[in-house]
């Protein structure tokens, strides 16, 4: 088996460095976090303080392949999913749709005090 | 911080005192010091903001190097075995290959590792940090006497070419990590094949990279650089022996070998690949246990982490069974009585007392080889546990099991005299001092003597 | 990503929330009549589909017409029970 000998390793066209860990490498993509890192790395028998560099070309080819559109929902098709779902709400003029387009708490949550982070986040254009 | 104004001054006279050009960090005693006119007198700068936050201070440069990456493992891993400042302790007679059966003469005494014999240990990584080899001029054992019944049985097995299983057990600082050690140095003294896992920890806690070995069922897992760094051990601690050995049979290798091998040039072709190192291990293996071949110690410490579920995990995240990975596999089928050393050999497995897991089917394995040896009645599994192995336990059944105790006082007193003649104790060994140690020590446990006189002197 | 957050909201084994309402089936080309219900727990079945229901909030019944996407939703989901805060100047302060 050939090792990759180069300063970058390439996973899913993005650089990583070869002494970063293969599983925080993944975690940085969106929608993948422990759960699927770890699984990721059980299903191709890497070990969970394997470096990027030290693993074979081949296997990092099946981790590519690993997450494209066909196979796992990440980044920005995860990001669509996820306005669509709360547009839908919004659109068929459900209560939960209601409250994400005013940017308050979506679950029963009280809004007397503390509501940073519905502010943040329930938006109709959610992003992350 | 600087000096503070004391806080019992009279206002004048702190006035007529110069002020500071520096303001001390704390403002609170500065202005219990001031009075509040200076305020008025506009001395606080516009637009300057007053915030009760106090600012961290950055944080202290580090002073030198840090360390190389493995520099400080390199360090906390360091095997100091002979200390200059020791005294040579004189009549002390080395293990040798006459000695190593009958050593019944030396029960009670101390006997030391020649040079050969401390290569080989030191390659197999029989030493450890927490043995307190760097007290003494140059390494050397006590025999007592189980050391005598392992001797005594290893010559046997290598006479009549059996296959001896032994589970060293024992309560913490028995000397059970010690008994292992001169099992291997009878071993090498004795010209055998000695394969040693120092710490099987290493092996299950996936901390080395692992794969599957195609066409088994159930699945088994190598784990190629580890079996590469051990192949590469055994060359160099068994470099000697297996220097005159040349291959004698047909393998099938992904690499190409030449006939006339050494068995020693074999594991380092070995080690030097990773990716091949399983298929070699398995190659040297059927070499070693062919015909006309020395025999084979096998030696494995903190018995109970094989006896569990590894670390690893397979491709449907469940985690990997220690016996499914195939070296562990290898272990455990000639300690259950799988397979058997066609040459005569021995496995000799030491549980851990002080950082293993604590496995309740070895454990109980342990209790009942224990109860059968003496005849007794077997004590069944507790009814409200749940986390037996049944593979654990299958595989410990037709093993011995050797219980290791305190120290006799003869033996005690033995020891006691060797740390007196090497100038590390120094107290008179008198019955009385060797009576008080092994008291303390709780009857005899030595490796409690050992810090009992020589690391907490008062 | 959490297939089980829609089963923890109610146990499986009770199904779906089925509440009797007074549905009227008229021959295709004629406008269905307005079902007027308080059960605003109601989950919606797929057979609501193009219906027109007029939900009580508390006060009065507002008209809900059910499209594809609102099944499996409940009604109540569909009829707002607040008014929007708005703030009133009072002139005696």
């Amino acid at each position: 088996m050939v090792k990759i000998q180069l300063l970058m390793v390439f996973i899913l066209g993005i650089n990583f460095p070869e002494n970063r860990l293969i599983k925080k490498s993944l975690q940085t993509f969106y929608g993948i976090g422990h759960q699927h890192s770890s699984r990721i790395l059980a299903k191709y028998s890497l070990i969970p303080t394997q470096k990027v560099g030290s693993i074979p070309a081949k296997t990092i080819a099946a981790l590519t392949a690993e997450l494209s559109p066909d196979r796992m929902t990440i980044e920005m098709d995860l990001r669509r999913k996820m306005q669509e779902n709360i547009l839908r709400l919004r659109d068929m003029g459900s209560y939960r749709g209601r409250r994400h387009a005013m940017g308050l708490p979506v679950r029963g949550q009280r809004t007397r005090s503390q509501i940073l982070t519905s502010r943040k986040l329930n938006r109709v254009d959610r992003f992350n | 911080m600087a000096t503070p104004l004391p806080l019992n001054c009279c206002r004048q006279k702190c006035l007529s005192r110069p002020f500071p050009s520096t303001r001390s960090f704390s403002t609170t005693s500065t202005q219990l010091a001031l009075p509040n006119t200076i305020k008025k007198a506009g001395v606080t700068v516009k637009g300057q903001k007053k915030s009760a936050r106090i600012k961290s201070k950055a944080p202290p440069k580090p002073s030198g190097k840090p360390p190389m990456p493995g520099e400080r493992k390199a360090l906390r891993k360091r095997i100091v075995l002979s200390n200059t400042n020791a005294l040579e302790v004189d009549g002390l007679v080395d293990l040798s290959r006459e000695m190593s059966g009958s050593l019944e003469k030396q029960v009670g005494k101390v006997v030391g590792l020649e040079g050969a014999t401390v290569d080989g240990l030191r390659a197999v990584e029989a030493f450890k940090t927490t043995q307190g080899w760097g007290l003494f001029r140059r390494p050397s054992v006590l025999i007592r006497e189980e050391s005598v019944q392992l001797g005594r049985r290893m010559v046997g097995v290598e006479q009549k070419k059996e296959t001896l299983r032994v589970v060293v057990d024992g309560a913490r600082g028995t000397g059970k990590s010690m008994l292992l050690l001169q099992a291997m140095a009878t071993a090498f003294v004795r010209g055998w094949i000695v394969l040693n896992v120092p710490e099987a920890q290493e092996v299950v806690n996936a901390v080395n990279d692992y794969a599957a070995i195609p066409g088994t069922t159930p699945t088994l897992w190598s784990q190629p650089t580890y079996t590469a760094n051990w192949l590469a051990q055994i060359a160099k601690a068994n470099g000697p022996v297996l220097n005159t050995l040349k291959l004698s049979q047909k393998h099938n290798l992904p690499i190409s070998v030449p006939s006339d091998t050494t068995l020693t040039r074999l594991c380092e072709l070995g080690a030097r690949d990773s990716d091949v190192a399983w298929p070699i291990f398995q190659a040297f293996w059927a070499e070693i246990t062919a015909p006309r071949r020395p025999p084979i110690l096998m030696a494995v410490d903190s018995l109970s982490y094989i006896m569990d579920l590894s670390q690893y995990r397979d491709p449907d995240f469940n985690l990997i069974h220690s016996h499914d990975l195939g070296l562990v596999k290898h272990f455990t089928d000639y300690l259950a009585g799988a397979r058997t050393l066609p040459n005569g050999g021995a496995f000799l497995a030491a549980t851990s007392r002080s950082h293993a897991p604590v496995s309740l089917s070895v454990n109980l394995a342990i209790t009942q080889q224990v109860e059968r040896q003496k005849g007794e009645q077997l004590t069944e599994r507790d009814p409200y546990e749940r986390k037996y192995d049944q593979r654990a336990e299958s595989s410990l059944k037709a093993a011995e099991v050797l219980i290791l105790k305190g120290l006799s006082k003869v033996e005690a007193r033995g020891l006691m005299e060797y740390w007196a003649a090497s100038g590390v104790l120094r107290q008179r060994v008198d019955e009385r001092t060797v009576a008080e140690k092994w008291a303390l020590a709780g009857n005899g446990i030595v490796g409690e003597i050992q810090r009992g006189a020589l690391r907490m002197r008062i | 990503m959490f297939p089980s957050r829609m089963l923890l909201a109610r146990s499986v084994w009770k199904g779906p929330n089925i509440v009797p309402l007074p549905i009227i089936r008229v021959p295709p080309g004629q406008k269905a009549p307005p079902i007027q219900t308080q059960a605003r727990s109601a989950t919606i079945l797929p057979n609501f589909v193009g219906l027109v229901f007029q939900v009580h909030n508390g006060k009065i019944y507002i008209d809900v017409e059910i499209t594809e996407d609102m099944v499996g939703h409940k009604l109540g989901e569909f009829s707002p029970t607040r008014q929007r805060f708005s703030y009133k100047q009072s002139k005696n302060k």
